[in-house]
């Protein structure tokens, strides 16, 4: 439990009237420790910027919550002080079941100027358990990294996957949870199936042979053929991807 | 040699004699407890997952559970290698499920229900013990080693020894401990596992000769027998499970047609009479009533089940409606007369299996009459059979559960037979040139073996003949019959039930053999 631990967000941004808009200026995040990292001329891959914030505020305990620049709380942020602090938490998921994955964490998803916008991911009440999380956003407890100096981005990455490995990382290595918590936001992005996207699921396989888990775009891991031989995804960012090639 | 024996020799790829040969090599025999000298009587374990998230109205449990004992095992940072308890496993599923109201004890309580003795592995024990050799347990389960003791005791497994490793600790540790323990070398120790690569090397590794063994859940899945029900479900693992604990189905031991009654005609029996027992059973003073053609195999099937004499007195046995079939009995149970929709239309087809399994034995002349008795006595033999086995586990069934299964169950039977299920239907007559084989769907006939129209054309003739009542033959006769449409007929005359499902049965014939011409000619 972390009863009155502060909560510090953390927001990699190269587009500032987003950062304004949705952080700055959001009044769901009045008096909130908000420290956007400019990545404008930096261009760092943002395991990079996440893991030099971890290492900035590793020696007192926080929770530190990771969320892109295209994030917007359209609530107050959830109670966390209930919250064990040996697991890893987000805002939307994949878990399996059966073949099929379930993305769990209802929320609106739109384009960037906040056209298209629809309704995803299924409503939950409390904190639940899935297998990986978008990247969108990821809430960590420091007490949970000091412990686990292993534990950590991976810096291989740069836009993609990251947060979906470090649920890979958290599982397979250490034998933690992965928990979608309920929240009120809108994501201002499809997300893109790029080749670097591609890369990034060819580092997963490599890195992690023996593991097939549900992504929210695609299934991850050396044996994640197993799993597309029974389901095949059907999401807007590989719709984008068959229509461009 | 029997059928145990013939049961290791698959799931170890060795046969009998050369396992033999290998125990008389080595001091030591090292079993697995759990899945080895006490197998699983559900599909496997995660079926008892089911069954308690069912028990327990506890949604999401069995998918919880598993992802709970996973994490455990990674938790010591062995990568999914290490020993871990039930206690262990319950710490981190209250951190997936808080609310969980499935307990270590419940959970224990549950699997010593569904653990009994693997008859092919008690085989291999008394075959190491009359070799002289040391018979020793290995547990790498998360029970308790002691309560697997007491179980294995229950079970008459008497061994000479039990090991499990410490906590946390993996596999190949464990492995490398046992020697020391046993006073012996390695290399005078057979290891007997499962068949996962990593548990093999393990062994090899510590100094052992390894022994893969499947499991017997494992086995069932690799070599289902005919019959054999292909959904998942509680009551779909409930049957996989009293078919793992009588092994001979599997093993061709007894006939085809008793397997059709033990894996088909059972689960329905005891699903209709599941429903009765409730319907008779909550203090009402009504009654059921059954068809004449199924009242003896539904009151022999409730005595097993040990209902009471009042519930029994309240059977009223009634003439079957719908020309005869056994519109009250357990196929009317299966099949409901009043929802008509295409899924109870196809297993219309399988009425005439039905009626075999659960009707009196019909008054025929000659050989067929002779072949069909004996079919029956072996069919509604393994019926009932079914319902011995299964009448000290009613507490914990659910007639629903049984009836969604048994309607898959048939499904599966009639749209997509084995050739082994079409063979063993096939030797029952049903007409002079007709067999219960006519009810599954045609054999896909290759594109080039089309018949040519004129055999063709006297090939289907002679099944009207066959197959069709005398009505439909004076309509065929007559140039009228192909203008009928079935779901007409269905509506006009809904309990004219074998006018409209023989109706359906030739026009999906024609239907049929239409397509293989077509390929044929394509």
């Amino acid at each position: 439990m972390s009863e009155g631990t502060p909560v510090r967000l953390a927001v990699p941004f190269i587009n500032e009237e987003m950062l304004e808009r949705f952080f700055i200026g959001n009044p769901h995040l009045q008096g909130v420790d908000i420290t956007p990292l400019d990545n404008r001329e930096r261009g760092a891959g943002l395991p990079v910027l996440y893991n030099e914030f971890i290492a900035a505020n590793l020696e007192r305990d926080a929770w530190l919550f990771f969320l892109h620049e295209d994030f917007e709380f359209l609530g107050p942020l959830a109670e966390l002080s209930a919250l064990r602090t040996e697991a890893v938490y987000g805002t939307f998921g994949a878990r399996l079941e059966g073949r099929k994955p379930r993305m769990y964490g209802r929320h609106t998803c739109s384009n960037k100027d906040g056209s298209n916008a629809r309704k995803t991911g299924i409503e939950i009440a409390g904190p639940t358990w899935v297998d990986t999380l978008d990247c969108q956003s990821i809430l960590l407890h420091t007490a949970m990294l000091r412990a686990r100096p292993t534990l950590r981005f991976d810096e291989g990455l740069s836009f993609d996957l990251y947060a979906e490995e470090f649920c890979l990382n958290a599982q397979e290595n250490h034998g933690l949870p992965v928990m979608v918590l309920p929240a009120r936001f809108q994501h201002y992005s499809y997300g893109r199936i790029t080749e670097r996207y591609r890369e990034g699921l060819a580092h997963l396989a490599e890195r992690y042979p023996d593991s097939a888990m549900p992504g929210t775009c695609t299934f991850l891991g050396g044996r994640a053929a197993e799993l597309e031989a029974g389901f095949t995804y059907d999401n807007k960012a590989l719709q984008a991807e068959a229509a461009g090639r | 040699m029997n059928w145990q024996k013939r049961s290791l020799a698959r799931r170890s790829t060795l046969s009998f004699p050369a396992i033999e040969e290998l125990i008389s090599q080595h001091e030591v025999v090292l079993l697995p407890i759990v899945d080895g000298l006490l197998c699983w009587r559900l599909r496997d374990e995660a079926g008892l997952f089911d069954w308690l998230e069912r028990q327990h109205q506890a949604d999401g449990f069995a998918q919880a559970r598993i992802k709970a004992e996973w994490l455990a095992r990674r938790r010591s940072g062995t990568g999914g290698d290490a020993h871990v308890s039930l206690p262990q496993i319950h710490e981190v599923l209250s951190e997936l499920m808080p609310e969980g109201k499935i307990t270590v004890e419940i959970e224990q309580e549950a699997a010593g229900r569904f653990l009994l003795p693997d008859p092919a592995m008690r085989t291999l024990l008394e075959t190491a013990r009359t070799a002289g050799r040391r018979v020793v347990g290995l547990n790498v389960h998360p029970l308790p080693l002691a309560y697997l003791d007491d179980l294995l005791k229950q079970g008459g497994l008497e061994l000479d020894g039990l090991h499990e490793p410490q906590a946390s600790s993996d596999r190949a540790s464990f492995l490398a401990s046992i020697a020391p323990m046993e006073q012996v070398e390695p290399v005078a120790m057979l290891h007997v596992g499962s068949s996962e690569t990593t548990e093999t090397e393990a062994a090899i590794s510590a100094g052992m000769t390894a022994l893969s063994m499947r499991s017997r859940s494992e086995d069932l899945q690799d070599h289902p027998p005919s019959f054999a029900v292909p959904v998942e479900g509680p009551a779909a693992a409930f049957i996989a499970g009293k078919l793992a604990l009588n092994t001979p189905l599997s093993e061709a031991e007894e006939t085809p047609i008793y397997q059709l009654g033990y894996l088909l005609g059972g689960p329905i029996l005891l699903g209709f009479c599941l429903d009765l027992m409730q319907r008779l059973g909550n203090g009402g003073d009504g009654s059921v009533a059954v068809s004449a053609q199924a009242a003896r195999l539904v009151k022999q099937g409730l005595e097993i089940m040990g209902a009471k004499q009042a519930t029994l007195s309240r059977l009223v046995i009634a003439d079957g409606i719908g020309g005869g079939h056994s519109g009250d009995g357990p196929a009317g149970f299966l099949i409901d007369w009043s929802e008509m929709d295409d899924t109870s239309a196809i297993l219309l087809q399988g009425s005439e299996i039905l009626d075999f399994l659960f009707s009196v034995t019909p008054q025929m002349a000659g050989i067929a009459s002779a072949r069909r008795a004996a079919g029956k006595l072996d069919a509604q033999g393994g019926t009932l059979d079914f319902l011995r086995h299964a009448s000290a586990d009613l507490a914990e069934l659910d007639a629903d559960a049984f009836r969604t299964t048994n309607r898959a169950a048939l499904m599966r039977l009639l749209m997509a037979p084995s050739e082994a299920e079409r063979s063993a239907l096939a030797t029952v007559p049903t007409s002079q040139t007709g067999t219960l084989a006519d009810c599954v769907e045609p054999r896909q006939v290759a594109a080039n073996t089309a018949l040519p129209p004129d055999t063709e054309l006297l090939r289907l003739n002679q099944t009207l003949r066959d197959l069709l009542p005398r009505d439909l033959v004076r309509l065929a006769e007559s140039g009228a019959l192909a203008g009928l449409d079935w779901r007409q007929e269905l509506r006009k005359n809904p309990f004219k039930i074998g006018r409209w499902a023989t109706l359906r049965r030739y026009q999906r014939r024609l239907e049929d053999r239409l397509r293989n011409r077509l390929n044929g000619g394509a």
